[in-house]
């Protein structure tokens, strides 16, 4: 069975078993979804084609919801956070309602072709500063699998993602939300990898693998709550992280620096991640994921990484020292011709002035 | 007009062409405004080679973005875009993709006055384009399915209080959407042209594959903000296939070669 037929047995399951779970469809999904419940006589009231509104498809949920129904939205994950962004946030976010959304296509992958509005890159930044609500992105089977049983069970507000319908990656692991899945353990360097980008944690898992290393490897399908301690885990023991999404900052990478960042530690972290909005690029996923996030020759870029440890974050508390003491602001004439001005800290500042300005030529202190 | 049916005609067998080469999708949606776009690009509107950069130019917005390859077809093949840019559509580091950001306004694709694939955002900004330019017409063509986004109504009611009288929507009437007919979803065929009519526009009725009715709807005069509703066969010469995939793999589909042929030989 492939993972749309599990998605698409469970809604069935959850529509035979529950009388008043009630399921709302955008444009598109009805048919991709809706077949299995129309066939097998699921009231046709609990089976509701918003068309193309995705506003309203949330308030209405909301609605519904707040009528004590368990509420399943099925909608394309890059229309439907975006348009109905404030829907969310204070209609379903804040009255912690029981409305499970599903965001059909979220990620690079899917529609790489149709363009930047097409790209489903943005969906868990916007929607990590919603309260209350749940952030899944189940990629493989058994994570599906985890996840479609838990909205049973979980009342409350979920956005649900399978980056890439049709990969059928799997693994023998626990899963539990709130936790990393251990998929592998090793000891030179963590691979943390969430949707596609679990695919491609574990392909440079295994080509490190076969040369020599021997890498930690963990999903991470839950994306809110997360497991912070894990992370600190890895810093402690001083394991390089590296976290693949392939979706922008304030995703997995975001999750991760802000634990490193206040746990006040030095950690060694290479996060990869859509970082470049290029508007203007056109192409397969191949060619957008290369040009986005992985560039040249990842491996290499990886074992650079590992080697040299060059990556470092350091935590916030020594960032607020640095602004917070009174700085110097510089003035420099690059090459003795162009004019630029700098602040830089006062503590050790012969040293800092030295460290930073040695190619430079004349510089004044104001 | 025979020339222009005859020059039809010839764009079409152009854009099922490479349609076929290039397996390009949403083909139906392209060719129930096809005739729309050629009559507005040939007749009606004063885009050219020698005005297409300029600001204060006619402009159209085709809203319903997912029939942007029918319309890039038609702009190539009316000289207004360079052929070269269509043959890598959609193509790893091509520059026209289903949404074209950066470029909008640069030479290459002048012509293109707006493009981003997602529905419900054409009215609004047609709306601004003719606020700020009162001298050019914007023309603005929905799908009737898109109608069921809430900035689109937000938009016409911008229009009404402003009584933009510059701009001119046309609502692609095919009377579908990807799953299924609107009737059976939000019935926004039927029930739109009472409300834009209670808004105050001059609504207008054409079949919209009849370039006559076109280019006289177009040039009608009108007293308030204008609105065309043009009666629409999505997928005109490929109804075959609805019939063989259904209305939702119908609006995706790509032409296999028997498909191919089949539409080619009615073109003839």
């Amino acid at each position: 069975m492939n993972k749309r037929d599990i998605l698409n047995y469970k809604l069935f399951d959850i529509a035979k078993k529950d009388p008043n779970s009630y399921f709302i469809f955008l444009d598109g999904m009805e048919f991709v979804h809706a077949e299995i419940l129309k066939k097998n006589n699921i009231s046709s009231e609990r089976i509701i084609n918003a068309g193309i509104s995705e506003q309203q498809a949330v308030n209405l949920a909301a609605g519904l919801a707040m009528t004590g129904k368990n509420v399943y939205l099925l909608a394309c994950a890059f229309f439907v956070v975006p348009k109905a962004y404030e829907q969310i946030k204070i209609n379903i976010g804040y009255n912690k309602l029981n409305v499970k959304i599903w965001g059909s296509k979220s990620g690079l992958k899917d529609y790489a072709k149709g363009g930047f509005a097409h790209w489903g890159i943005d969906d868990i930044s916007l929607l990590r500063n919603v309260p209350n609500l749940k952030i899944v992105n189940c990629f493989t089977k058994s994570e599906l699998d985890y996840y479609l049983n838990y909205s049973v069970i979980h009342s409350g507000p979920l956005y649900l993602i399978d980056e890439s319908c049709w990969e059928n990656l799997d693994f023998d692991v626990d899963i539990n939300i709130g936790k990393l899945s251990t998929i592998f353990k090793g000891k030179d360097f963590a691979l943390i990898g969430t949707g596609v980008g679990l695919k491609k944690a574990y392909e440079l898992f295994l080509s490190f693998k076969h040369a020599g290393f021997t890498p930690s490897l963990y999903s991470a399908h839950s994306l809110k709550p997360f497991d912070e301690q894990k992370i600190k885990d890895l810093v402690d023991k001083k394991i390089p992280i590296i976290s693949i999404d392939e979706h922008t900052q304030g995703g997995l990478t975001d999750i991760i620096s802000n634990i490193i960042a206040n746990y006040g530690k030095k950690a060694w972290y290479l996060p990869l991640f859509v970082k470049e909005e290029k508007f203007n690029l056109v192409g397969g996923h191949e060619f957008l994921a290369d040009s986005l996030i992985y560039k040249d020759n990842i491996q290499e870029r990886v074992l650079d990484f590992v080697k040299s440890k060059k990556y470092v974050i350091r935590p916030y508390s020594k960032i607020y020292k640095f602004v917070s003491s009174t700085n110097c602001h510089i003035t420099y004439k690059l090459f003795g011709l162009i004019p630029f001005m700098t602040s830089i800290g006062k503590n050790n500042i012969k040293k800092r002035i030295k460290r930073r300005f040695y190619l430079f030529g004349k510089i004044r202190i104001l | 007009m025979n020339k222009q049916y005859d020059e039809l005609k010839k764009i079409k067998k152009f854009f099922f062409e490479e349609s076929f080469n290039q397996k390009i999708s949403h083909l139906p949606s392209c060719l129930s405004c096809f005739e729309i776009l050629y009559v507005l690009y040939k007749n009606i509107v004063n885009i050219s080679n020698d005005n297409k950069d300029k600001i204060n130019r006619d402009r159209v917005i085709l809203s319903k973005e997912h029939a942007k390859w029918g319309q890039l077809c038609i702009l190539t093949q009316l000289g207004l875009l360079d052929k070269n840019c269509l043959s890598n559509f959609k193509g790893d580091g091509s520059i026209l993709g289903q949404d074209i950001y950066n470029l909008v306004g640069s030479p290459e694709i002048a012509a293109v006055d707006y493009a981003v694939s997602s529905l419900g955002h054409g009215l609004g900004v047609g709306a601004g384009i003719a606020y700020g330019n009162r001298g050019g017409n914007v023309y603005v063509i929905l799908g009737d399915g898109e109608l069921q986004e809430g900035s689109i109504w937000e938009a016409f009611l911008f229009i009404a209080q402003h009584d933009l009288k510059n701009i001119i929507i046309i609502i692609d009437a095919n009377n579908y959407q990807i799953d299924d007919f609107t009737k059976n979803i939000i019935n926004t065929t039927k029930m739109s042209p009472n409300a834009i009519k209670a808004l105050g526009f001059d609504v207008f009725y054409c079949d919209g594959h009849n370039l006559e009715e076109l280019d006289k709807v177009f040039k009608a005069p009108h007293n308030k903000p204008k609105c065309i509703i043009a009666k629409t066969i999505k997928g005109k010469e490929m109804l075959f296939m609805q019939e063989k995939y259904g209305s939702a793999i119908y609006h995706w589909s790509v032409l296999k070669e028997d498909e191919y042929t089949k539409i080619m030989k009615g073109l003839l």
